[in-house]
């Protein structure tokens, strides 16, 4: 199966390791220091990523939309926007963008974002997906709560230009329980359409969920892992609720780097930790009683311990029958050199 | 996964099948026919053809009544290193399966680019590693093996620092029933030792190599004869040029054929619509007049509204006369 790598920066987006975004989302509260201090944030806690949202309420939401007011408050204009891109990059951490309109798409472009993403929101919108599309940039695309026919048609519009895509599987329910999470569904994404799949974390900020869920996606076979991060919960800040704090968030990533150590295999082979386990425990051939030296040696003269030497109970056919060369008594180990 | 690479042809995951004529011993003792053999199989479409270089002392006991049957099929070195030379020559890798170190030595003069075991060699310890010790790319026959046999031998040629390594999986029934066949194994094996994985055919026929193609299987290998009538013991259960040619294309049918098993149409758009359908009208209708369920066909081409619509347009008025038989379009609706 070709699986193809998308190269942001110097990183690679595929199976080997796990790229991780940290997604600020409305975490800044429309504060640009917020802000800078969460990409800060982001940028020490070893994440690959750091994601933002830009969006005019106005042109996403109508009036009485129950967020409207919310999202009002989570603006920042052209001059914040090029602040913030710029400090991104003076952090040292590539800056993704969620894009909800055509213009903003132009706007990031030119700032030099490393790549965008698409939300949900805007998976059936084939005109802003074009419009993104064009850029060849990278494009992270949502497809969570969505339906084959609308992945698809997404998918190809995509197509049109470019392959550098991931599809980001998950939601968000403020927070999303875990019996929603539905983890296997992401080898069978992978399978079907044959790209990297990704699996955006909502799980309740804190709780256990919060660090298993996102790593058995990994297990299986994501290989971008997004989640959310705010200055600390309990200011409470928009979509807090699915955030880790950033000492957790780092916790998190390095967890993580573990943690995918663990994921690899290269074809069954007993590694040398192994190997020193197996000669800890595995029972050896020893000595039951006193065995002279020249004596030929009987079964019943043997029994099988845990010891530092000797050889183990398969190599039995080596020993029963042969002659001592030297004196042996009780618990004595069997090596080959003790044997003619 | 770990690709072998032979003489500079790539096999395992992406790459075509490589393909083996087992030529045995069915050059019966005739340094002739075992080139004829070798041009057969090169125009038949192997990449590689496998002899048996061996010594009958090697393997047999000179009491065995088989023996002599042996000895009369050794070929020399020179003749072997000539049938080396005429396989160059015809664009075919050559190889054989050897039984010992003085066949080995006869082996290694013919230049071969890589080495295949025989299954009944697969505990041979010191074999293997005397053919890992040569540090090129080694392909083991595992019938009548279990996965630990399987992994007793790899490291066997591991412990030689030679990784260059793929597997064949095979059962030593000759001819292998169906029923037996199991090549579903071909997945297992290749996701446990993640190295490339082949199938060594002993089934009837031609059908059996690509299905295991279409399971993953990097190699095949196939006995191949120029004449099953011939006296020699395997003749009988080796295919022909013209059969190994039908396999061979099998094969490549099946590569073309498997995909990346990403269901994306590949159908032309117009023919998509040609077979599915759409609303039709199905009497002339007056521009103004409201459309009902009893007017509407679904039908084909779909060349006007999407069926899942029909509900939506029922209870629509018309915004223009449509002629009986005419599709109903979005921009003929109120």
């Amino acid at each position: 199966m070709k699986i193809s790598n998308i190269g942001i920066g110097t990183t690679e987006i595929g199976p080997d390791k796990t790229y991780i975004i940290a997604e600020i989302s409305g975490s800044h509260a429309g504060s640009l220091s917020k802000m800078k201090k969460l990409i800060e944030a982001a940028s020490r806690s070893g994440a690959d990523a750091v994601k933002v949202q830009k969006f005019y309420a106005d042109d996403l939401v109508v009036k009485d939309y129950e967020y409207y007011e919310i999202l009002k408050d989570l603006e920042f204009n052209d001059s914040d926007w090029s602040k913030i891109i710029s400090f991104a990059k003076n952090s040292k951490i590539p800056i993704l963008v969620d894009v909800f309109d055509s213009d903003s798409v132009d706007f990031l472009n030119n700032l030099g974002v490393a790549g965008f993403k698409l939300h949900t929101t805007d998976i059936n919108n084939l005109k802003l997906i074009k419009n993104v599309a064009v850029t060849g940039k990278p494009l992270f695309l949502s497809v969570g709560a969505s339906n084959l026919n609308e992945i698809e048609l997404a998918r190809n519009t995509i197509f049109n230009y470019h392959r550098n895509l991931v599809l980001m599987y998950g939601f968000q329910s403020y927070p999303t329980p875990v019996e929603e999470a539905k983890l296997p569904f992401i080898p069978i994404l992978k399978e079907n359409f044959d790209l990297n799949i990704g699996f955006s974390d909502h799980s309740p900020g804190g709780s256990i969920e919060s660090f298993s869920v996102p790593l058995i996606s990994a297990a299986l076979g994501a290989s971008v892992i997004e989640k959310h991060i705010t200055i600390n919960r309990a200011l409470k800040d928009p979509d807090y609720q699915s955030a880790l704090n950033p000492d957790e968030f780092k916790d998190f990533v390095e967890v993580l780097r573990r943690i995918e150590q663990g994921l690899k295999y290269s074809g069954f082979e007993i590694s040398d930790k192994e190997i020193d386990y197996a000669e800890t425990v595995k029972r050896r051939i020893v000595a039951k009683k006193h065995i002279n030296k020249g004596q030929k040696i009987r079964q019943s003269d043997l029994c099988f311990k845990r010891a530092p030497k000797g050889m183990f109970i398969n190599s039995l056919r080596m020993v029963i029958g042969r002659t001592s060369r030297i004196e042996l008594n009780s618990d004595d180990p069997i090596t080959e050199e003790v044997i003619i | 996964m770990n690709n072998l690479n032979i003489y500079g042809q790539k096999i395992g995951e992406e790459q075509p099948t490589f393909i083996i004529a087992e030529a045995g011993i069915n050059h019966d003792g005739d340094i002739n026919l075992a080139k004829d053999l070798v041009l057969k199989a090169s125009d038949s479409g192997a990449d590689a053809v496998k002899f048996q270089i061996f010594k009958a002392e090697e393997f047999c006991s000179v009491n065995s009544e088989y023996f002599n049957l042996f000895k009369d099929l050794e070929i020399s070195e020179d003749e072997w290193i000539e049938i080396a030379e005429f396989a160059k020559d015809k664009n075919i890798l050559f190889t054989a399966s050897v039984f010992g170190d003085e066949s080995l030595e006869i082996l290694d003069k013919t230049g071969s680019t890589f080495y295949k075991t025989a299954s009944g060699d697969i505990t041979y310890k010191s074999l293997l590693q005397s053919l890992g010790k040569k540090g090129k790319p080694i392909i083991l026959s595992t019938g009548m093996a279990t996965i630990g046999d399987i992994e007793e031998a790899l490291n066997f040629i591991r412990q030689t620092g030679n990784s260059n390594i793929g597997i064949l999986h095979c059962v030593s029934n000759y001819p292998t029933d169906y029923k037996e066949t199991n090549l579903n194994v071909i997945k297992s094996l290749k996701k446990l030792f993640q190295i490339p994985v082949g199938f060594s055919d002993h089934t009837n026929g031609t059908i059996i190599p690509a299905i295991a193609v279409a399971l993953g299987a990097n190699i095949i290998e196939k006995h191949f004869t120029i004449d099953k009538s011939l006296p020699g013991p395997d003749h009988n259960l080796s295919l022909e040029p013209n059969e190994f040619k039908e396999m061979v294309n099998n094969i490549k049918i099946t590569e073309m054929a498997l995909g990346d098993g990403s269901k994306i149409p590949t159908e032309p758009p117009e023919s998509i619509n040609a077979a599915r359908r759409s609303i039709f009208v199905n009497r002339d209708i007056k521009e103004g007049e409201q459309l009902e369920k009893d007017i509407l066909n679904v039908l084909r081409p779909a060349i006007g509204i999407e069926p899942k619509y029909l509900n939506f347009v029922d209870g629509k008025n018309t915004n223009k006369d449509i002629k009986k038989e005419n599709p109903l379009l979005w921009e003929d609706i109120r």
